[in-house]
C-alpha cells in the first residue's frame, strides 16, 4: 500500500540518511538507482518511477539531493509523491536551505522527523508547524515533563493549538493571481488560465472561526443576489486547505473554517478566460546564417490605463553562438545573458496601454553550429498590484472567537505572470 | 551507523545508555537497537525490560516511542513481550499512543500472524474502528488494509460490507482526519459494495466534497471512489452531474509538480477509455509547453491523439507539426506518427496531413524524413491509391534511409505501386 524505506540521497547516488519502515524490500538495493537513473538519461526514457526487477523507485530531485522511496508493492503513487514533496517542505522550514549540507549538519533532527512522519511506511503527521512544537532543535533545553505531543496532532483540529495569545488581533488577506499563457507562433492563443490563490496571515487569539465571503457566481445564484449590480466571478475549480470544511462549501458555497496560525495557503482557484492577455508581445526574428540575427520586439499593455506593471521582463531567446550583441530600447534597458541564451529586457514601471518597442542586434559566425537548436518561446515576468483579471473580491471575512474580539482584516490584490509562454516562428 | 560503518560491537554500551531521561537521547538509542538486532540478539533481550518500563512511562511522547519501536524489531524472542504493553496501549486514554500502538498490530503480524490472531488482536481492531479519535481509525484501516492485501484476507472488505454504520463511520472520519487518514478510507471505501443505486448515490455525495481538496493524492483517490460508485448507479441526470464535476477536478491536477502531472495523466488516459466525453472539449490543456520534462510531453501527446476530432483536428495539427521541430528526438518522432494517426482516424484530415508530412520531408532532417515514410506507408495502406502523386518524392529520399523501418516501408510502398512507378526495379 505504501514506501518500504525512504531514502535521502547526494547528488552521486550515496545514500546520506534512510530509513527502513517495512522491511521487505533490502536496504542494499539503493545501489542500483543511480545506475538505473544515468542509463535511462542516456537513453532517453526517464520516469519518475523506475524499476529495477521486483523493486519500484519513486524519486524526486531537489536542489542536489534525491529522495526516493522504494517499495515492491502497488503502492499508491500519487501518495508517495506527495508525502515526498511534503517531506521537502518540512525539512525547508526547519532548516530554511535544503541541500547536501542541512541534511549533514542535522541528522539527529532528520531521524527523528523520518520517525514522525511516516510509520511503517505509512504518512503520519507533516504539518511542519505542529512537529515544530515537539521536535526542535534545542536539544538541550528538552526535559522530561516538558516535552509533550501536543494534542493538536490527534485532534480533529490538527493543524492549530490551543491557547495562542496576541496583543493586536489582524488577519491579513493577499489575493495572488497568475495568469498562465500559452501564444502559438502565429498569434493564435493556445491556452489561456488564471490560477489564483488565496493566502492568509493569521495573528489571531484563541481558535477562531473565520468565514470568508467572495462574489462566486454560484454563490449568488443561490442565494439570489446574481444580475444587475453584482459582479460575480465563476470560479471553475476550487481547492482548498484541509482546515476549511468541505461539506459545508459543498452545500452552500460558504468557506468557514479554524485558521492555522502563521501564513499559509487558504484555497487555489482555476479559471479559463476568453480575456485579452495583459501584456502581448509581437516579435520579428530575423535569422541571417553566417550573419547576423535582427531582433524587434514590441510590447503592449493590453490593460486598463489606471494601472502598471512593476519590474517587468521580457526574456526573448537568441541563438547560442551569437555574439556583440546591441540594443535599442524605447523604454527600459535590455542585458543580453549568455548562461541562458536570452536577452532580457527590463521596465521598472509600464502603465496600461502603452505600447514600447526594442530592437536587437547580434552577429552570428561564419561557421555554422551542427546541432539543430530548439525554439524557446518568449517568456514574460510582471506583476500588476491592485489588481485581479476575474475581478474575484473579497466582499467580507467574518471573525467569530468565543472572547468576542474585534479583529481587522486587511486585504491586498495582486495579478502576476504565471507560466508566460509566447512562440517564436 | 549512518555514514556506514558496522558498529554493532557497541550494543551492550548503548543498551546501558537507555535508561536515560533525555529524549533525544533516548530516540537514538532506540533508532540503533532497532537496527542492530538483528546482528545481537541475545544482546536485544537486555533491552526488552526498558521498552516494558518506558510504555507505562507517564509521558505519551515516550509510551508511544517504546511500542513503536518495539514493533520494528523484527526478531521472533521479543514479540512474545510485546503483547502485553501492546495490549495495554491499546486501551490508553492518549490517542497519540492508542494511533502508533494500532499500526504496531499490523507490523506484528508481518512478524508472525498466528500470534495476532491467537491473541485476539484482529477482533480489537475492529472494535477500534469506533473509536472517537479519527486519526486512531484512519490508522485502524490502514493496519487492516496492510494485513488485507499482504495476507489475502477479506476481514475487512467484509467489515464494511457487514452494515451501514460500518461505512457511516468511515464517512464520518473522512471529514475529520489528516490528509493521509483521508487517502487510506477512500482507498479503503473501494471495497463496498453498494446494495442498489440509491446506496451508492448517497456514498457518493458523501464524497464529493473531497474533489476540492488541496492534496493531490486525496483528488486522485476520491476519483477512483467515484468511478468505482458510478457503475452501480443508473440514475443517468446524477451520473451527468457528477461528470461536470470531475473534469475540473482532472484539469487541475495538471497544474501540479511534474511527477504528480506524470501520474494524472497516466489515469486520464484510463478514465477517457472508459468515459470518453469527460474532456472532449478541453484538448488545449494537454499542449505541451517548451520546459516541460520529456515523460509528461510524452503523455500529453498520447492524450492529444486520443481526444482528436473533426472539431480540433486543424488546432492539433498544427500543434503536432510545431513539436515535430524540436529538439528531442524521441518527442519528435512521437508527434509525427501522431499526425499518421490523426489521418486515419479522420478521413477528411487526411490530406492536410499528407501535406504536413511533406513539408517536414522538405525539411531533409535525417530521422524526420525515415519517420514521416514509415508514417506514409500506414496512410497509403488505409487509403489505397488515392494518393500516389506523392510517391516520386518520397523515391527522391531512398538516399537518406539507414534505418531498417524507414527502408521496408519504402519497399513495401514501391511494390505496391509498381506499375506506377518508371524505374521501379532500380
Amino acid at each position: 500500500m505504501s514506501a518500504s524505506a525512504v531514502f535521502i540521497l547526494d547528488v552521486k547516488g550515496k545514500p546520506l540518511i534512510s530509513r527502513n519502515y517495512k522491511g521487505d524490500v533490502a536496504m542494499s538495493k539503493i545501489e542500483h538507482f543511480m545506475p538505473l537513473l544515468v542509463q535511462r538519461e542516456e537513453e532517453g526514457a526517464l520516469a519518475p518511477l523506475l524499476s529495477y526487477g521486483q523493486v519500484h523507485f519513486l524519486w524526486i530531485k531537489h536542489s542536489n539531493l534525491y529522495l526516493v522511496a522504494t517499495t515492491s508493492k502497488n503502492a499508491n503513487a500519487s501518495l508517495v509523491y506527495s508525502f515526498l514533496y511534503k517531506t521537502i517542505e518540512v525539512f525547508c522550514e526547519y532548516f530554511k536551505e535544503l541541500e547536501e549540507e542541512s541534511i549533514r549538519d542535522n541528522f539527529v533532527i532528520v531521524y527523528e522527523l523520518l520517525d514522525e512522519l511516516m510509520d511503517f511506511g505509512f504518512p503520519q503527521t507533516t504539518d511542519s508547524k505542529i512537529l515544530q512544537e515537539y521536535i526542535t532543535q534545542q536539544s538541550n533545553k528538552l526535559e522530561t515533563g516538558k516535552s509533550r505531543v501536543p494534542p493538536t496532532v490527534t485532534n480533529a483540529v490538527s493543524w492549530r493549538s490551543e491557547g495562542i495569545k496576541y496583543k493586536k488581533n489582524e488577519v491579513f488577506i493577499d489575493v495572488i493571481e497568475s495568469v498562465n499563457l500559452l501564444v502559438n507562433a502565429n498569434g493564435s492563443v493556445l491556452l489561456s488560465e488564471i490560477v489564483g490563490t488565496i493566502k492568509l496571515k493569521v495573528f489571531l487569539s484563541g481558535m477562531p472561526e473565520l468565514r470568508l465571503g467572495l462574489n462566486d457566481r454560484v454563490l449568488f445564484e443561490l442565494t439570489g443576489l446574481s444580475g444587475g449590480k453584482n459582479k460575480s466571478v465563476e470560479l471553475e475549480d476550487v481547492k482548498f486547505h484541509q482546515c476549511v470544511r468541505l461539506s459545508r462549501f459543498d452545500n452552500d458555497r460558504t468557506i468557514s473554517f479554524i485558521p492555522p496560525d502563521g501564513d499559509f495557503e487558504l484555497m487555489s482557484y482555476r479559471l479559463s478566460t476568453q480575456v485579452k492577455p495583459l501584456i502581448w508581445i509581437e516579435s520579428v526574428i530575423e535569422k541571417f546564417s553566417h550573419s547576423r540575427v535582427e531582433i524587434m520586439v514590441k510590447a503592449k499593455g493590453q490593460f486598463k490605463k489606471q494601472s502598471v506593471a512593476n519590474s517587468v521582463e521580457i526574456s526573448v531567446p537568441v541563438p547560442s553562438d551569437a555574439d556583440s550583441p546591441r540594443f535599442k530600447t524605447s523604454v527600459g534597458s535590455a542585458k543580453y545573458v549568455p548562461e541562458r541564451n536570452v536577452v532580457i529586457w527590463s521596465i521598472k514601471s509600464f502603465p496600461g496601454g502603452k505600447e514600447y518597442l526594442m530592437r536587437a542586434h547580434f552577429g552570428l559566425p561564419s561557421v555554422e553550429k551542427e546541432e539543430v537548436e530548439g525554439r524557446p518561446p518568449i517568456g514574460v515576468k510582471f506583476e500588476i498590484p491592485y489588481f485581479t483579471v476575474s475581478g474575484i473580491q473579497v466582499r467580507y471575512m467574518k471573525i467569530i472567537e468565543k472572547s468576542g474580539y474585534q479583529a481587522l482584516p486587511w486585504v491586498r490584490y495582486i495579478t502576476q505572470s504565471g507560466d508566460y509562454q509566447l512562440r517564436t516562428s | 551507523m549512518t555514514v556506514g560503518k558496522d558498529v554493532s560491537i557497541l550494543f551492550s554500551d548503548v543498551v546501558n545508555c537507555m535508561q536515560t531521561s533525555n529524549i533525544e537521547l533516548k530516540k537514538l538509542v532506540y533508532l540503533y537497537v532497532i537496527n542492530y538486532a538483528k546482528v545481537q540478539p541475545e544482546l536485544a533481550i537486555l533491552a526488552v525490560n526498558t521498552f516494558r518500563k518506558d510504555s507505562s512511562d507517564p509521558n505519551p511522547l515516550i509510551r508511544a516511542l517504546a511500542i513503536r519501536t518495539m514493533g520494528c524489531i523484527r526478531l521472533e524472542q521479543i514479540t512474545e513481550y510485546l503483547i502485553e504493553p501492546l495490549r495495554r496501549c491499546l486501551k490508553d486514554e492518549d490517542p497519540y499512543v492508542r494511533k502508533t500502538a494500532v499500526i504496531c498490530i499490523a507490523k506484528l503480524y508481518d512478524i508472525s500472524p498466528k500470534l495476532v490472531e491467537e491473541e485476539g488482536f484482529i477482533d480489537t481492531l475492529l472494535d477500534i474502528l469506533n473509536d472517537n479519535n479519527a486519526m486512531v481509525v484512519a490508522n485502524a484501516i490502514i493496519s487492516l488494509t496492510d494485513i488485507c492485501e499482504n495476507f489475502n484476507k477479506s476481514i475487512l472488505k467484509d467489515t464494511i460490507n457487514k452494515n451501514e454504520s460500518n461505512v457511516n463511520k468511515l464517512l464520518n472520519a473522512i471529514n475529520e482526519c489528516v490528509e493521509w487518514g483521508q487517502v487510506f478510507i477512500l482507498d479503503a471505501l473501494v471495497l463496498y459494495e453498494p446494495k442498489n443505486s440509491k446506496d451508492a448515490e448517497r456514498v457518493l455525495e458523501r464524497i464529493l466534497p473531497r474533489l476540492s481538496h488541496a492534496n493531490s493524492a486525496v483528488v486522485l483517490s476520491a476519483i477512483k471512489v467515484i468511478m468505482y460508485l458510478l457503475d452501480n448507479i443508473t440514475d443517468e441526470e446524477f451520473i451527468q452531474n457528477v461528470h461536470k464535476k470531475l473534469s475540473p477536478s482532472l484539469v487541475t491536477l495538471l497544474s501540479a509538480e511534474p511527477e504528480i502531472q506524470y501520474i494524472a495523466l497516466r489515469n486520464i488516459n484510463l478514465i477517457t477509455q472508459k468515459l470518453p466525453n469527460i474532456l472532449s472539449d478541453k484538448i488545449n490543456i494537454f499542449f505541451c509547453k517548451y520546459n516541460e520534462p520529456t515523460y509528461v510531453k510524452i503523455e500529453k501527446l498520447d492524450m492529444i491523439i486520443r481526444l482528436v476530432s473533426e472539431k480540433n483536428v486543424d488546432l492539433v495539427l498544427y500543434e503536432l507539426k510545431e513539436y515535430s521541430t524540436e529538439v528531442d528526438v524521441d518527442f519528435v518522432k512521437k508527434s509525427i506518427r501522431g499526425i499518421g494517426c490523426c489521418a486515419i482516424k479522420l478521413p477528411q484530415a487526411s490530406e492536410k496531413c499528407i501535406n504536413i508530412l511533406l513539408d517536414l520531408i522538405d525539411t531533409k532532417i535525417n530521422y524526420i524524413i525515415q519517420e514521416c515514410i514509415v508514417v506514409i506507408k500506414d496512410i497509403f495502406r488505409k487509403y489505397p491509391n488515392k494518393y500516389e502523386s506523392i510517391i516520386t518524392i518520397l523515391c527522391e529520399n531512398i538516399e537518406s534511409l539507414d534505418e531498417s523501418n524507414a527502408k521496408a516501408s519504402l519497399i513495401w510502398i514501391i511494390g505496391e505501386y509498381v506499375e506506377r512507378i518508371k524505374n521501379a526495379h532500380e
